[in-house]
């Protein structure tokens, strides 16, 4: 008997490939025009969600591909003039090979059985790509692997699509659990099934089930059902007699018993689309046909993370775009040290921090990259670039690979405050909406000349160029001069005793006019003049919901002649505005209708932290966020009131800098909408003023800046890293005019300091200053501005900036092409045109390109300098 | 009539024994004139703070504020004249609420006018010569001390023993109006966190 129902399972299965062998067929026949309707009905049959494995070589693996494999064991599905797509329809391992180079790229690194440090689990993780976590409804965080929760177990469909394939990966436990038998069933239907069954089988059956006290019902006997291979038995015997999912449900009605147990299963369905796009793989979570069970839901998902692996063998780095950039030598044995995985765009704002967190550069750009021997490849986050993290680590660790990978949250928790008097317990809420859009990178490939980080960021900046986000604009002749003006900061007075704040000027416009004029009499032309605190009193002004430009420092018409100067004489004015903290609780801003939320539902009004105690400081000034569905009214009003100005430049605090998202209940606004919202507004302020500044510099605001501000000169400095590298200028320059920190108020303020780190990154000189006094900013909350007198500085800003000008004012439309470490401390950075400046930071002379540079000094030659001086990785 | 009410204080001052003896019997005391004395002892308070000279000001000028003075003075003043009168109630004292405000309220000018010379001498005087400084400012809170001891053992009707017994207490029964106002605090601010806690636990059901 046994063996009897042994050929019938492995007749049901020989019928199983047959038909899916044939629906594959007709797809591939409808591809050559062969075959029309009938083709896609079986192609449209197989796409249901089919939780067995669909595809298994052999048969259907000789009809997709005739002639000889170029990538060994593994099938072409898709190819165009510059790659091919291979794929190994049993383990869904998937490869690119480049017909520029002969180079493959395999999505899994094929030689990880032979991994001596990797253990048997994390060999069969090196068999995935991607791996997700999630979090079910008591909190619990768990992982899984595509290979052993999925491609292993046969839970995985093939799918050609154009230019490439679908494959959806179901994680999870699929065996049919205990929940397909009844928990009651009455005896003559029991007994009417059993009659199909034979003898020995139905006996073995029913010996799982209990005849009640009045003979009448059979109750399921759970506890000889709890071994997995009995409960198998029993399942497939009522397979096999023809009980249903009707028969159940009737079942369970007819003896008002619910589910059997409420316990969902937790089966998680990606579908992740690989496909070519000219010279670059697109790989695509596509979020609508992403499945989850309703109380575990998915936080992260992790895509290709082992595309890039390399091995111990292997000499180059990866980069990462952690502040202007940095590098990580393959193999460089930091694997004590934490990873590398930083959120792009930085730390989420709306998820509470109850200590100060570690203060990082963030980063701006979606990018990141490895460069193994003379090959590269790099991975641009293209859709859900916002809630993308990425990741890199080195050999040594789990196995004996070093890789860079994208990996991206679709929801955050946080914690939730308990009190029940005496203390407090933390409990976990989950963000209760995600994203529903797609989740995207884009993977190239790079070979010889252009395989490092110059050939990445030049890849990336013609991305840029092609999606139309930078667009070269030549401006002046002479370099730009940024200086930051404080208008009026608020100052505590005291009336009879009785303390109040009032606004103190620091600078009104016309002495800013008078600022303007003596730096014109020391040669400097092109000034860009940020003013922060001119309207809406302060600094940290009301919500800009509309403008009522400060009367102390000059009022409206102060403020158009200074405009009219500046203008006049070829310089320019950017009113700053700051939009997205508010900082103060006024007539037009409700908290809790207009600010942020915390997941936990909270208004989410933040203090500064205190430096000593890490923790945030109430005596501190505080702000909202403000939602970013509410931004669009308030720039509306905004740009109303500054239509009436007549000015052409603006300048932006925080939307270049900051993205945080709204977790308001029913009104979710996650990072990657916010970031929209953001771009949009960025995108109709600059309809009315077409000069926008901004500050940070994040991607989503590339499109509309003319000038940065704050651009990260360094990087965060992580242990594993290992070189400091000036990724982010390599994009920009020649196409945004860019400066760093202010030189009088930067982590240094030696300018010598300031000034060869500006040359050495393209940067340009940036100044704050005030008008009145120093001590006027004493006991206030700006006591950083505590050097910004103006006139102390005027005569080295003079001559700080002659020195740039003179070196950089004939590359400043160019593209940065290189940038070399010759030895510690000594750089070169190379232009488009040759040109190549080597600066040296240290204390002694050194020579470069036969040249000598003094210490703290530096050079211009009109050729690269070789490579010669650089470490031992490349 | 209205000249007599203004200089009394300052006559009663000198003359507490006379002085008490009328404002209870010959009601010479004002509950007005009582208030304003409270108040310039403020103004004097807050002058003093901003203005006793260098040597002899511990203040941080930025950290001043005259609202601070309400609590240190007037909201004692009112929690002794309560506390006073809470326990002389039940000790048999003769003076009524309206009487002790009064009686509090006069007791305390000696500090006034001892306040405004030194906070003028202070600029004159050196730092070794502060023991006249402090000398004059002691002697003007026991002066004070001893009108209120003469003071409420007339409106009372008093002996000096049962004074000072009832004086004690009253400082016991401040301490403890305080301990019930904090306890009060902090009930209700648990009470708080409890309907707190019961609204998150609905809000996040699931």
């Amino acid at each position: 008997m046994k063996l009897k129902w042994n050929k019938l399972k492995i007749i049901s299965i020989v019928f199983v490939l047959a038909v899916t062998s044939v629906g594959t067929l007709f797809v591939l026949f409808q591809k050559n025009g062969s075959i029309g309707d009938t083709g896609l009905i079986a192609a449209g049959a197989e796409t249901k969600p089919v939780m067995r494995a669909a595809l298994v070589n052999g048969k259907t693996a000789a009809s997709f591909q005739a002639k000889p494999d170029r990538v060994p064991g593994m099938d072409k599905t898709a190819e165009n003039d510059a790659l091919a797509l291979y794929m190994n329809k049993t383990t869904a391992e998937l490869a690119v090979f480049d017909k520029r180079s002969g180079r493959i790229w395999y999505t899994n690194p094929q030689d990880r059985d032979k991994d001596s440090k990797a253990s048997a689990f994390e060999k069969q993780g090196l068999a995935s790509q991607l791996s997700m976590q999630f979090s079910d409804s008591n909190n619990n965080k768990k992982t899984f692997l595509s290979f052993n929760d999925a491609v292993d177990k046969k839970q995985f469909t093939i799918e050609p699509i154009a230019d490439g394939v679908k494959i959806v990966y179901t994680l999870g436990d699929m065996s049919a659990g205990i929940d397909v038998l009844p928990k009651l069933i009455s005896k003559e239907r029991l007994d009417s099934l059993l009659a199909k069954l034979s003898k020995e089988k139905a006996k073995y059956v029913q010996n799982k089930f209990q005849l009640n006290d009045s003979k009448t019902v059979y109750k399921r006997f759970d506890d000889a059902l709890k071994s997995s291979v009995r409960l198998q038995k029993v399942v497939d015997a009522f397979a096999e007699a023809g009980y249903t999912a009707e028969d159940l449900a009737a079942d369970n009605k007819a003896n008002a018993s619910g589910a059997s147990s409420d316990s969902e299963k937790v089966v998680f369905s990606i579908p992740v689309a690989y496909t070519l796009d000219g010279d670059n793989l697109v790989a695509t979570v596509i979020a609508a046909e992403l499945k989850e069970p309703k109380k575990t839901v998915i936080t992260d998902i992790n895509l290709l993370p082992y595309l890039s692996a390399a091995g111990l063998s292997d000499k180059g780095y990866m980069f990462v775009p952690d502040g202007s950039g940095s590098l990580i030598y393959l193999n460089n044995g930091k694997f004590s040290d934490d990873i590398y995985s930083q959120p792009v765009y930085g730390a989420d704002e709306a998820i509470r921090k109850r200590l100060k967190p570690q203060h990082t550069e963030g980063i701006r750009l979606p990018v990141f990259g490895i460069k193994v021997g003379d090959s590269a490849m790099y991975g641009i986050i293209e859709k859900g670039e916002a809630l993308a993290s990425i990741n890199a680590e080195v050999s040594g660790r789990a196995n004996s690979y070093n890789y860079i990978y994208g990996s991206f949250k679709l929801r955050s928790w946080d914690e939730l405050p308990m009190s029940n008097g005496q203390s407090f317990n933390y409990v976990q809420i989950m963000q209760q909406e995600r994203n529903n859009e797609d989740l995207s990178i884009r993977y190239g490939f790079l070979y010889g000349e252009e395989a490092n980080y110059a050939g990445i960021a030049k890849s990336y900046q013609q991305y840029l160029v092609n999606a139309s986000v930078l667009k070269q604009e030549k401006g002046g002749t002479d370099l730009p001069f940024y200086v930051d003006i404080v208008g009026d900061i608020p100052k505590q007075k005291s009336i009879l005793g009785v303390p109040y704040e009032a606004m103190e000027p620091l600078t009104t416009f016309s002495e800013a006019e008078q600022i303007a004029k003596e730096m014109k009499d020391g040669d400097i032309d092109n000034i860009h003049m940020r003013y922060l605190g001119w309207f809406n009193d302060g600094v940290n002004h009301e919500l800009p919901d509309g403008i009522s430009v400060d009367r102390k420092l000059g009022g409206r018409s102060g403020l158009a002649e200074l405009n009219t100067y500046l203008k006049e004489t070829g310089s320019s004015l950017y009113p700053d505005a700051a939009f997205l903290d508010v900082y103060h609780d006024t007539w037009g801003f409700s908290p809790a209708k207009d600010a942020s939320r915390y997941i936990t539902r909270r208004i989410i009004e933040k203090y500064p932290y205190d430096a000593a105690t890490e923790r945030m400081a109430p005596y501190l000034e505080s702000s909202y966020l403000l939602s970013p569905a509410k931004l669009p009214p308030v720039v509306d009003g905004f740009l109303k009131d500054y239509s009436k100005l007549g000015i052409n430049g603006l300048s932006l605090r925080e939307m270049g800098n900051h993205l945080n998202p709204d977790y308001r209940i029913n009104a979710n606004l996650d990072r990657q909408k916010s970031a929209n919202v953001i771009s949009g507004e960025m995108s109709t302020m600059s309809k009315v003023a077409s000069d926008i500044l901004v500050s940070g510099g994040n991607a989503y605001s590339l499109q509309f800046a003319k000038h940065i501000v704050d651009v990260p000169l360094t990087d965060t400095k992580f242990n594993i890293t290992d070189e400091t590298v000036p990724f982010y200028q390599m994009v920009v320059h020649g196409y945004v005019s860019y400066a760093g920190q202010p030189f009088n108020l930067a982590d240094t303020q030696d300018i010598r300091y300031n000034l060869l780190k500006a040359m050495e990154y393209g940067a340009n000189v940036r100044f704050t200053w005030i008008y009145q006094d120093d001590s006027k900013v004493k006991d206030t909350l700006f006591n950083n501005l505590y050097s910004t007198q103006y006139k102390s500085w005027m005569k080295e800003a003079t001559s700080v900036y002659e020195e740039m000008n003179t070196v950089l004012k004939d590359v400043q439309y160019e593209r940065m092409t290189g940038h070399i470490a010759l030895q510690e401390g000594v750089y070169a950075t190379t232009y488009e045109s040759g040109k190549t400046i080597v600066v040296n930071y240290t204390d002694n002379a050194v020579q470069a390109g036969g040249q000598t540079v003094e210490p703290a000094g530096y050079i211009v030659l009109q050729h690269a300098v070789s490579e010669s001086g650089r470490g031992n990785n490349s | 009539m209205k000249r007599d009410l203004l200089t009394f204080p300052f006559r009663l001052i000198v003359r507490p024994f006379d002085g008490f003896w009328d404002l209870k019997y010959e009601e010479k005391g004002r509950l007005t004139i009582a208030y304003i004395i409270l108040f310039l002892l403020v103004i004097v308070q807050i002058l003093r703070n901003q203005y006793v000279g260098f040597l002899y000001n511990h203040n941080d000028p930025r950290a001043l504020n005259s609202i601070n003075e309400l609590k240190f003075i007037v909201v004692p003043f009112f929690l002794w004249c309560v506390s006073n009168w809470s326990v002389t109630v039940l000790m048999d004292g003769e003076g009524k609420f309206k009487e002790i405000l009064t009686t509090t309220g006069y007791a305390v000018l000696p500090l006034i006018i001892v306040y405004v010379p030194t906070m003028i001498m202070s600029h004159f005087i050196t730092v070794e010569e502060a023991a006249f400084y402090n000398f004059f400012n002691t002697a003007a809170v026991f002066w004070a001390l001893w009108l209120l001891f003469v003071g409420l053992m007339t409106v009372h009707q008093y002996t000096p023993l049962m004074t000072i017994v009832t004086m004690g207490l009253t400082l016991i029964v401040m301490g403890i109006i305080i301990f019930i106002g904090l306890l009060t605090f902090s009930l209700v601010q648990q009470i708080q966190f409890f309907f707190e806690t019961i609204y998150r636990e609905i809000v996040f059901w699931s």
